[in-house]
C-alpha cells in the first residue's frame, strides 16, 4: 500500500491557473478567453503570453511521453507555430485544449514514427536506447518507479490523467484533446488513478 | 474520491471525501496514503528536465517563412 504521512503543505501545481471565473467557456477563464481573442487577432504581446504560459506544461508533457528531451523541444516549438500559424480558427476560450490537443497529436505521430523506424521504443513506449545527456534521465529511485508506472498506463489513460490531474484541464477539455468523451475522460483518469496507486504501492517517499 | 483529490475540486466533493475519511481511521490512512502518492506524482512531473523558451521572433519569423510558402502559387511546371 502506497504509505506515508498527509504532507502538512497543501499541493502547489506549477500548471495551476489563476482562480477566475470559467465554468462559461469550457473550462475558461474570463482572462483565458480574452488572450485567446487577442491572439486571434494576431497580437505579437497575446503570443508572448501564451508562449510564457503554455511553453513549460508543453514541453513538459511532450518530454515526459517522449523520453527524449531533443525531440519533446521540437514538438513543442511545432506545437505553437501551429497554433499561432492556425490562430484564426480558434474559438478563444479553447485556446489551452488546441494548444494541447496539437502537442498530443505531434507526440503520437512521433512515437508512431519511432515505432515504424523501430527506435527507442518498445511496447510500453519506454526508451530502450542509451540516453543522451540531454534526455530525462531519473537519478531517484522513487521518481524511476513512478516514471515507469505512468509509463505502464495505456496511453489514452495515462494522457488523460496527466492532463486533467497534473494540468488541471478539465474534463471537457480533455475530452477535446483526446477525442472521446466526457464519461470517458472520466473513466481514464479514475482508472489512471487505480492502477497507479497498485503500480506505486511500496513506493512512499523515504522522506516521510 | 479521486476528482476530490484535485485542486480543481468542488467544496461539496471536498466535504463529501473529508466526510468519507472521518468515517473511520482506515479510510482516513487510505486518503492520507493517496493524497502522498498524487503529490510525489506531482513532484517527479515538476521536475522534469526543460529546455528555456524558445526567442519569440524567431518563431514568428519561422512561422511567416511557412506561411509564405504555403500561399505562393506554385512554380510553372511543378506537379
Amino acid at each position: 500500500m502506497y504509505g506515508g504521512p498527509l504532507m502538512a503543505q497543501p499541493r502547489v501545481h506549477r500548471f495551476r491557473r489563476p482562480p477566475t471565473p470559467r465554468p462559461e467557456f469550457d473550462g475558461a477563464g474570463r482572462d483565458e478567453v480574452l488572450l485567446g481573442m487577442r491572439f486571434a487577432d494576431g497580437d505579437g504581446r497575446a503570443f508572448e503570453r501564451v508562449l510564457a504560459d503554455y511553453w513549460r506544461p508543453v514541453l513538459t508533457f511532450s518530454t515526459r511521453l517522449l523520453h527524449d528531451g531533443e525531440a519533446a523541444d521540437d514538438v513543442a516549438q511545432e506545437t505553437f507555430l501551429r497554433v499561432w500559424i492556425n490562430r484564426t480558427e480558434i474559438q478563444p476560450g479553447q485556446l489551452r485544449a488546441y494548444i494541447f490537443r496539437v502537442a498530443r497529436n505531434l507526440v503520437v505521430d512521433e512515437t508512431r514514427k519511432r515505432r515504424v523506424r523501430g527506435r527507442a521504443t518498445d511496447t510500453t513506449g519506454i526508451s530502450t536506447t542509451v540516453p543522451r545527456p540531454d534526455q530525462v534521465v531519473e537519478r531517484d529511485e522513487q521518481h524511476e518507479a513512478i516514471q515507469h508506472a505512468v509509463d505502464s498506463l495505456p496511453p489514452k489513460r495515462r494522457e488523460a490523467f496527466i492532463l486533467a490531474y497534473l494540468h488541471e484541464l478539465s474534463y471537457k477539455e480533455v475530452a477535446d484533446v483526446l477525442g472521446v468523451s466526457v464519461s470517458t475522460v472520466k473513466n481514464h483518469v479514475a482508472s489512471a488513478l487505480m492502477d497507479l496507486r497498485h503500480s506505486l504501492a511500496g513506493h512512499a517517499h523515504p522522506c516521510d | 474520491m479521486m476528482r476530490a483529490l484535485a485542486a480543481r475540486a468542488t467544496d461539496a466533493e471536498r466535504a463529501a471525501v473529508e466526510a468519507w475519511a472521518a468515517a473511520s481511521p482506515a479510510h482516513a490512512r487510505q486518503l492520507r496514503e493517496l493524497q502522498q502518492m498524487l503529490a510525489d506524482i506531482d513532484a517527479w512531473y515538476r521536475a522534469t528536465p526543460l529546455r528555456p523558451t524558445p526567442d519569440i521572433e524567431i518563431l514568428m519569423r519561422r512561422a511567416e517563412r511557412r506561411q509564405s510558402r504555403s500561399e505562393r502559387p506554385p512554380a510553372r511546371g511543378d506537379g
